[in-house]
């Protein structure tokens, strides 16, 4: 073929329209339509949601305050080799100089507060030291400091500010989990006195599981029943099963509040049918917790079984017995498969609400029913250590999406159609 | 109790799962059996040897009863005497049932919707029971035995497959809830799935498969347990016509090979023309006939199975004479028409004609006993072997013929005025309404 003869033939293709083209214009068009419809809940998820979240995320492994209100100070010691031998006394000058203008620019509080999670008292170390500033003039800035307060002499006063000092940490992540870095620079657990996360996540973990588990066995029978009454009937109970969704979460709970007192209602009924003598403990204790929780969250593991159940055609158990299953067996073999979808849904919907609790827990269980959440709530508005809350945010992101894919490899959530 | 020491039961039994329980009873009584015959067996082997014993029993007289089943109609497998069925105490979905279904034959419930077809064949799987009356199954009262003990297979108009299950794991599944051995239970699925020619299928689920191939499925898994009787609610009712056509004749192929008592539900009439050894056809609740395809077209009991089978030209008036056989029917003063006399057709009373469109010829033959009748041709439609004539007759329109058609004919055209004729042997005068 000449070179003449297939540049005409070039010609000749590149007139000739492709239809893939066409096809992937036309599928171009139809997606930017799709994502133009979402955009004003894109911007808003964006802004309330994702932006927000990432942030508390980030906070788990980013702080700033030390660094920014020492940052000569925290130069130096990324130098300073570490303990035994102490900083330099430019390190020494440097904070000198670094606190005085801290405290004239305001960062100090903060960064004091940071520093005494790591060592309670160090905050009144640096209130201390800088009340006593500025140095007098002739003083060695070392002497002065050693002066101020005999802390300043021990290089682990020196290495907790280092660490304390670094912009990205994982010190917050560590101390979710109850361990810590120790003097030797090695990851190690705290002392069994202060570990109180770990068990926060098991107890979490076990409460959320319990309620599921309780919902399922209250929920399923009730689904199941509104999924085969007659429509009028159905539409009728359904209404009891929605009605706590228009009441207040609060409310509902200082009902329970109420009713569950040693000489609330309920013990009163208790005593007076001669079923117990004194009263029962139902509240400040785990029980409390289950059946506040409970309450709550059964709606949510009715609607998720009932949407599944009202679509399974009777027409299954009809043929399962009419091949020779006992009705029991029917629904076990043929009935209870075909909705577990919901029953995986429901109880990872229960379970990841649960796993979010505080109101409930606060006001009804006790002092060993502390739910994550708490310690979360705890840490952001009472200990202001939003690195922390951050930490134990992010475990527990992680634990609910492991969860997640468990339950989705087991039953299957993502093949539910509700309604 | 010999055969107990054979560690077997022989062979010849319908019912595999008793056949099973009877064995494995042996098998274990043969394990504890000792070597000694004087020695006496501890109370519960005896009990459950006892339990064999009945069990062969029983065993041995349904195997006798199955030699009669290819014999047919010899011997009433379901009886319905007197049943009734109503939700509210005053309106009746069934009203006095009486009939029997015969052993291996195709009977067909056919009817519009709301005639009590369907209630009469749940009333007959177990899930509804009736109001009045008794239902059995050979001798024994029905009505007190749940469905899944009624050993009865049943194909629903959805299939009903399991989508939980595979192909083979549905048309195991009656087999396991009978207990049967897993290697007996993976042969009898392979049979059954080489029945239907869908051994490729096996490992799939009920949502790959086609509507076809689903409703082989659910035939398959109602016919695996060897049940005397299949009952099918208009098994065929979601499939297309050419497949429709294709699974009567495949549905029709299995009831001939393995025996068995189909009752059919069906609002379809061709459908029940074709498949069935009889047809019941149902209206309001109760039964208007039921007998061969070939009697019900030809000798419709009263003006509803005549127009509700095939096509009828439903011409109504008053009897003015009848003898042993022939009725004679006044269309109107000046026209009557002579006809087969049916059942309850009294002089003076209301009846109804009924003449299929195919009897009429066109020709003038002003022979014999022959009936007349004019009409003007208001339509004509080519139907290639036949021309099909809509005509107004005795002040009446929609009177329909079908002239067949030969390619010397002048072809009828609209607004001609035609005499038409028919033999009285060629229709029947019949009670006006089948209530």
């Amino acid at each position: 073929m000449s070179a003449r003869e297939a540049t005409a033939l070039d010609g000749v293709r590149s007139r000739t329209v492709d239809p893939r083209a066409g096809y992937r214009a036309a599928q171009r068009r139809e997606s930017m339509r799709a994502f133009l419809l979402a955009v004003p809940l894109l911007i808003f998820l964006a802004m309330t949601f994702i932006v927000p979240i990432g942030k508390l995320l980030i906070m788990s492994v980013k702080t700033d305050e030390v660094a920014n209100a020492v940052p000569k100070t925290a130069a130096l010691l990324a130098r300073w080799p570490g303990p035994p031998a102490l900083p330099s006394r430019q390190t020494f000058e440097a904070l000198a100089a670094d606190l005085q203008a801290a405290q004239d620019g305001g960062t100090l509080a903060s960064a004091a507060r940071r520093l005494n999670t790591y060592e309670p008292g160090f905050r009144s170390l640096l209130l201390k030291t800088v009340r006593q500033m500025p140095i007098a003039e002739g003083e060695q800035a070392d002497e002065a400091l050693l002066r101020i307060d005999r802390r300043w002499g021990e290089p682990e006063t020196w290495r907790l500010l280092g660490r304390a000092a670094h912009r990205w940490t994982p010190d917050f992540l560590l101390t979710a989990m109850d361990h810590r870095v120790g003097v030797s620079g090695a990851i190690e657990p705290v002392e069994p006195s202060q570990a109180i996360y770990v068990g926060a996540f098991v107890r979490t973990f076990a409460i959320s599981a319990s309620v599921a588990l309780i919902c399922l066995v209250l929920g399923y029978p009730v689904a199941f029943l509104l999924a085969t009454l007659p429509a009028r009937q159905s539409n009728f109970l359904m209404i009891f099963v929605i009605v706590p969704f228009w009441t207040s979460l609060l409310v509902r709970t200082t009902a329970w509040y109420v009713l569950l007192q040693p000489n609330g209602v309920f013990n009163a009924l208790l005593i007076r049918s001669g079923l117990t003598t004194a009263p029962m403990a139902l509240m400040f204790n785990r029980t409390g917790v289950l059946i506040g929780m409970t309450h709550v969250l059964l709606p949510f593991m009715i609607l998720a079984n009932y949407a599944v159940m009202r679509g399974i055609s009777p027409a299954y158990q009809r043929a399962a017995v009419s091949l020779g299953a006992h009705p029991a067996l029917a629904f076990l073999r043929i009935y209870v498969p075909l909705t577990l979808p919901g029953i995986g849904t429901g109880a990872f919907l229960v379970f990841v609400l649960a796993l979010g609790y505080y109101i409930t827990p606060a006001l009804l269980g006790g002092a060993g029913d502390e739910m994550i959440s708490q310690l979360v709530a705890l840490q952001m508005d009472r200990q202001l250590n939003w690195g922390l809350a951050g930490a134990l945010s992010v475990y527990l992101v992680v634990f609910t999406l492991a969860v997640y894919v468990v339950f989705n490899r087991l039953v299957g959530i993502d093949r539910l159609r509700l309604g | 109790m010999a055969w107990v020491r054979h560690g077997r039961c022989q062979p010849n039994f319908r019912s595999q799962g008793r056949f099973d329980e009877c064995n494995r009873t042996a098998r274990i009584a043969l394990a504890l059996s000792p070597r000694d015959p004087s020695h006496v067996w501890p109370g519960r082997v005896r009990s459950a040897l006892r339990r064999a014993a009945r069990l062969q029993a029983s065993l041995m007289a349904g195997g006798q009863a199955s030699v009669d089943q290819r014999l047919p109609a010899s011997k009433p497998l379901v009886t319905f005497s007197n049943i009734d069925k109503t939700y509210d105490g005053e309106t009746f979905v069934t009203r006095n049932l009486n009939f029997t279904i015969q052993e291996g034959e195709f009977l067909s419930l056919l009817g519009p919707s709301g005639s009590g077809k369907t209630t009469t064949l749940m009333m007959l799987a177990g899930f509804e029971a009736p109001s009045g009356g008794t239902v059995y199954l050979g001798q024994s009262r029905l009505n007190e035995t749940p469905p899944h003990r009624r050993n009865i297979g049943m194909v629903f108009q959805n299939y009903a497959l399991f989508p939980n299950m595979t192909v083979a794991e549905n048309i195991a599944f009656p087999l396991s809830v009978r207990r049967v051995p897993k290697s007996e239970q993976r042969s009898r699925v392979e049979r059954a799935l080489g029945m239907i020619e869908l051994v490729h299928v096996a490992g799939r689920r009920p949502a790959q498969l086609s509507g076809g191939q689903q409703q082989r499925v659910a035939l398959a898994r109602a016919l695996v347990f060897e049940p005397k009787l299949v009952l099918m609610d208009e098994p065929l009712g979601a499939l297309d016509k050419n497949l429709r056509e294709t699974m009567q004749y495949e549905i029709k192929r299995i009831h001939e090979r393995l025996g068995v008592t189909v009752v059919y539900v069906t609002h379809d009439q061709s459908e029940a023309l074709t498949m069935s050894d009889r047809v019941a056809v149902f209206h309001h609740g109760r039964i208007q006939q039921i007998a061969t395809p070939k009697i019900l077209y030809e000798d419709p009991a009263n003006a509803f199975v005549a127009n509700f089978i095939g096509e009828n030209n439903g011409l109504p008036g008053t009897v003015t004479a009848r003898d042993a056989r022939f009725a004679t029917l006044a269309l109107t003063p000046e026209l009557s028409i002579r006809g087969r006399a049916g059942e309850g057709v009294a002089i003076g009373t209301a009846a109804t004609l009924a003449l299929r469109p195919e009897n009429v010829s066109l020709d003038d033959e002003t022979g014999g006993e022959n009936n007349h009748l004019r009409g003007s041709i208001d339509e004509v439609i080519y139907c290639g072997d036949h021309w099909r004539l809509h005509l107004t007759a005795a002040d009446r329109a929609g009177f329909v013929i079908k002239v067949p058609n030969k390619t010397a004919m002048a072809p009828p055209q609209p607004g001609m005025v035609a005499t038409m004729s028919w033999s009285p042997d060629d229709c029947k005068i019949v009670a006006a309404d089948g209530a």
